[in-house]
């Protein structure tokens, strides 16, 4: 029994305590593959504890297409001519995108606070029909692991003919904390060794990687110097240890698959025999056997409804805390403002809560550190966001409180803890940005212009519109109307001369009053015989233009028909003929006649030119 | 002075100096309004540059109240606003200034940087291909200039045909001017008239707070259709008292309070 604990004590101790300098390697499972086969890179560290190694990013390849992002891992323990080792490899499946030559370029690796970097690997692609036809593989996956213990490969033939070890004897058994969860909730994944009393193990490694697409996995630690529990199972007496325990949590939902954890060894099984005190027999060998945990199967459900703007996805139970270094300080100088998440979780993937300072404030891209703790049955820790602020102007600023918002899936809802708003006072004078953070124009990158010093062109803030302004009417009809009257008047300019009827009928009313102005002046200076030529000539003139005939060469008799034809009413031409006869009176024997006769002679003129304007409009 | 000038100077000339000393008193007019927004403008900038952006917005909004503006007014004060963190007030300012002076990349630098802090994003409704060519011709010119240099041929049109009537400037190059200018001045005058009636900037607002509801109804009681924020810009369909219906980018209709809305 002491023996038996040595050994596994010796498989078990810690790499931490036997690492011998960190090696960090990658290579391929074959550097020719066909067109349809995979080619599986394996990024291997040795050397170095879990939790100093961050998980590597694939690699840059060219002529490959990655298949998963996610790598596979696998950590293994294994002591070779007696030295023990521990070592933790990342694997990424690719497929190639044709023939020809392919290339795994450098990958980065961190393993504490130092990166390593691999070598590039360089494989050929051929066609498919050159490659060998592989024979199909064995599952991996079966529902009864213990079944195949002893159907292993690595049993060969020679040891078929060796009494097959009772299954019950040595077995894994892997022990979920759940198995229906929410997206994103930690589940934690125990697998027990158990074996029974007299079973000896040795060079025992992990084998095979321990898959689990759809979850982020994280090892959890577990005792290095394990004492085994003595447990009874079935009635039986077992020795039970715990290999490894990690925490899942699930990226997506659905049903999730855990694959069964391996390990590989060789096992030295107790005779059956019937004599009590012969435990071990002396023909007794080591037998390579291979265990496998059953599956795990998750439930992952979808987040339920409801979740407040401020929710980013983290699951679990946390407690939000900020923290600054000085709340004073100058134009120019720097704020380093932490915001740190602790809690049980995955820290990992958790996002820097939403935070913005006033505009203000030139804000750096915060540096992130995550501390994990591995060490209980659930991974917690704290994740701490820092950000480092400058002030690019003075006055007093009020940094907003900042909000997290998780889901607890113990009390089944969400909670939100906002942290106090924090008052700062920016002294000094505003700085312009540097010039490294200006652009091409020379305006800052990251921050609005500086202020204009130029007042520029002012403008009227309530114009009127232009179609309620009256100065674009004006100005559109005012020469429409220039362009009318012009029109219109050289008309009249042109017929003026092209029609002598229509230049006489429209100086007929202009000449008559022209007379008629001068036999009123004449009136009053007593001169008879001008009077009555300037009566007759208005009376004459006028008929003359209107009727557009020579008035001069006309007898009376010959005048009156002209009226009569022109529609001029009989009483109207005997006042014509008895004013004309007063005139030629007036004119020859001016004695005869009185003053009263002039100026009835005037005022019978004037109603004649306007009874026949009016008489000869209506006919003409 | 002037009425000795008058006195002495001939009718002709007289006339002349009548529209001299017109032009001289409208342009010393035109002076002496810009000179208060100015003395404004000058002393807001001070302050902001000394970050006391409250009184720099005070100075601003002084000289605005003079009934005068500029991009360098607007786009100032939405820098004081931007840092006090009122984002919607920045916004609002930034695209006064933009529609001033839609060339200055100052300005048009503000308001991408200010736009990021913008919580909504929606996506746009296509603008149709009558305002965009809308756009894109008063990118060149504005309203009035069009009116402006349309009449302008419009009048050339008008002396060509008065020329006509009197029987001056026969030949045949008259035509194809009388054409080319009739046309001119129609089309430039109708782009001015339309764009004054259809503007091609529909009058749009900010929402001005953290928070505002958009309901189905004007009514406080309401359903609520969206949420939208601070800093959103969002177009004026009708607006009273209490009340203005807005459409937002995405062409979905709601109604806001009108002291949650800040015009442009």
């Amino acid at each position: 029994m002491r023996k038996l604990f040595i050994i596994l004590l010796l498989l078990l101790i810690p790499a931490v305590l036997l690492a011998q300098g960190i090696t960090v390697v990658a290579h391929v499972d074959q550097t020719t593959i066909g067109t349809e086969e995979t080619v599986t890179l394996t990024i291997e560290i040795g050397g170095a504890p879990a939790n100093v190694i961050q998980t590597p990013s694939p690699p840059d390849v060219s002529g490959l297409s990655l298949l998963q992002a996610t790598p596979s891992t696998q950590s293994s323990v294994s002591i070779v001519n007696g030295v023990m080792a521990q070592s933790y490899s990342f694997r990424w499946a690719y497929r190639p995108l044709g023939e020809g030559s392919a290339r795994f370029n450098s990958a980065l690796v961190t393993v504490g606070e130092t990166v390593y970097k691999t070598e590039s690997i360089d494989i050929t692609v051929v066609p498919q029909s050159q490659r060998p036809v592989r024979m199909p593989r064995r599952s991996t996956r079966r529902l009864d692991p213990f079944s195949s213990l002893f159907r292993s490969p690595f049993d060969s033939a020679e040891l078929v003919d060796e009494p097959a070890p009772d299954p019950t004897d040595l077995f894994i058994r892997a022990i979920p904390s759940d198995r229906s969860v929410v997206q994103n909730e930690q589940v934690t994944i125990e697998y027990q060794l158990f074996f029974r009393e007299g079973v000896q193990l040795r060079q025992s490694r992990l084998t095979d990687s321990w898959d689990a697409e759809g979850l982020w996995r994280e090892e959890l630690d577990v005792e290095t110097r394990p004492i085994p529990q003595i447990v009874i199972e079935n009635g039986k007496r077992y020795n039970k240890i715990v290999l490894k325990r990690a925490a899942v949590f699930p990226t997506r939902t659905g049903t999730l698959v855990v694959d069964s954890l391996r390990i590989e060894s060789e096992a030295l099984f107790p005779v059956r025999s019937s004599n009590p005190f012969q435990l071990f027999s002396l023909r007794s060998t080591y037998k390579p056997v291979k265990l496998a945990s059953p599956e795990v199967t998750i439930d992952s459900t979808p987040l339920p409804a409801g979740a407040p703007d401020s929710f980013i996805g983290a699951v679990g139970s946390y407690r939000l805390s900020t923290q600054i270094d000085r709340t004073v300080l100058d134009v120019g100088g720097s704020i380093q403002f932490i915001i740190t998440i602790s809690g049980t979780g995955n820290l990992a993937t958790l996002e820097a809560p939403s935070f913005s300072p006033p505009a203000a404030f030139e804000l750096y891209e915060p540096q992130v550190s995550t501390h994990l703790d591995r060490s209980g049955a659930r991974l917690a820790g704290s994740k701490s966001f820092t950000y480092i602020m400058v002030p690019r102007a003075n006055g007093t600023f009020e940094l907003p409180g900042v909000e997290f918002t998780h889901y607890n899936p113990a009390a089944g809802d969400y909670q939100t803890e906002r942290s106090n708003p924090i008052e700062i006072l920016v002294t000094g004078a505003a700085t312009t940005p540097l010039a490294a953070t200006a652009t091409r124009n020379g305006l800052p990158v990251d921050d609005v212009a500086p202020p204009i010093e130029d007042a520029g062109h002012w403008v009227h803030l309530s114009p009127t519109s232009l179609h309620h302004s009256s100065w674009v009417y004006a100005a559109l009809l005012l020469p429409l109307l220039i362009l009318g009257v012009t029109f219109v008047y050289q008309r009249h300019q042109d017929r003026l001369v092209a029609d002598v009827g229509y230049a006489r009928k429209r100086r007929a009313n202009p000449l008559a009053k022209k007379h008629l102005k001068q036999a009123k002046f004449l009136l009053g200076s007593g001169t008879k015989v001008e009077f009555f030529g300037e009566v007759e000539r208005a009376v004459l003139g006028f008929l003359g233009n209107r009727l557009n005939i020579s008035e001069r060469g006309l007898t009376r008799a010959q005048l009156l028909g002209q009226l009569a034809r022109a529609g001029i009413d009989e009483a109207l031409r005997q006042r014509i003929q008895t004013l004309l006869e007063l005139c030629d009176r007036g004119r020859f024997v001016p004695g005869t006649i009185e003053m009263n006769d002039l100026e009835k002679a005037f005022e019978g003129a004037a109603s004649i030119i306007v009874e026949a304007d009016s008489a000869l409009g209506k006919s003409l | 002075m002037t009425q000795a000038l008058l006195h002495t100077a001939t009718a002709r000339s007289r006339r002349v100096l009548v529209v001299l000393l017109f032009c001289l008193t409208s342009s010393a007019s035109s002076l002496a309004q810009n000179v208060e927004p100015t003395r404004a403008f000058d002393e807001g900038t001070r302050f902001l540059n000394s970050g006391d952006f409250r009184s720099a917005i005070a100075s601003f909004e002084y000289a605005e109240s003079l009934g005068r503006g500029s991009s360098a007014l607007f786009h100032n004060r939405a820098i004081a606003h931007f840092r006090l963190d009122e984002i919607g007030h920045s916004i609002r300012f930034l695209e006064r200034a933009a529609l001033i002076s839609k060339d200055d990349p100052r300005v048009m630098h503000s308001l991408d940087i200010v736009s990021t802090r913008v919580v909504d994003t929606y996506s746009e409704l296509p603008i149709p291909i009558w305002t965009r060519f809308q756009r894109v011709v008063l990118n060149i010119a504005s309203e009035r200039v069009l009116m402006v240099t349309g009449i302008g041929f419009y009048l050339i049109l008008c002396l060509m045909l008065f020329m006509n009537i009197l029987g001056y400037w026969s030949g045949a190059w008259r035509r194809p001017i009388r054409a080319v200018s009739g046309l001119v001045s129609v089309i430039l005058i109708s782009m001015a008239l339309t764009s004054s009636i259809w503007p091609a900037y529909s009058k749009e607002a900010v929402v001005i707070v953290g928070e505002a509801d958009l309901h189905n109804q004007p009514d406080s009681d309401a359903n609520v259709s969206e949420y939208i924020h601070e800093g959103l810009v969002v177009g004026i369909v009708s607006e009273g008292d209490t009340w203005a219906l807005v459409q937002l980018p995405n062409g979905a209709r709601g109604w806001i309070l009108t002291q949650q809305l800040g015009a442009i």
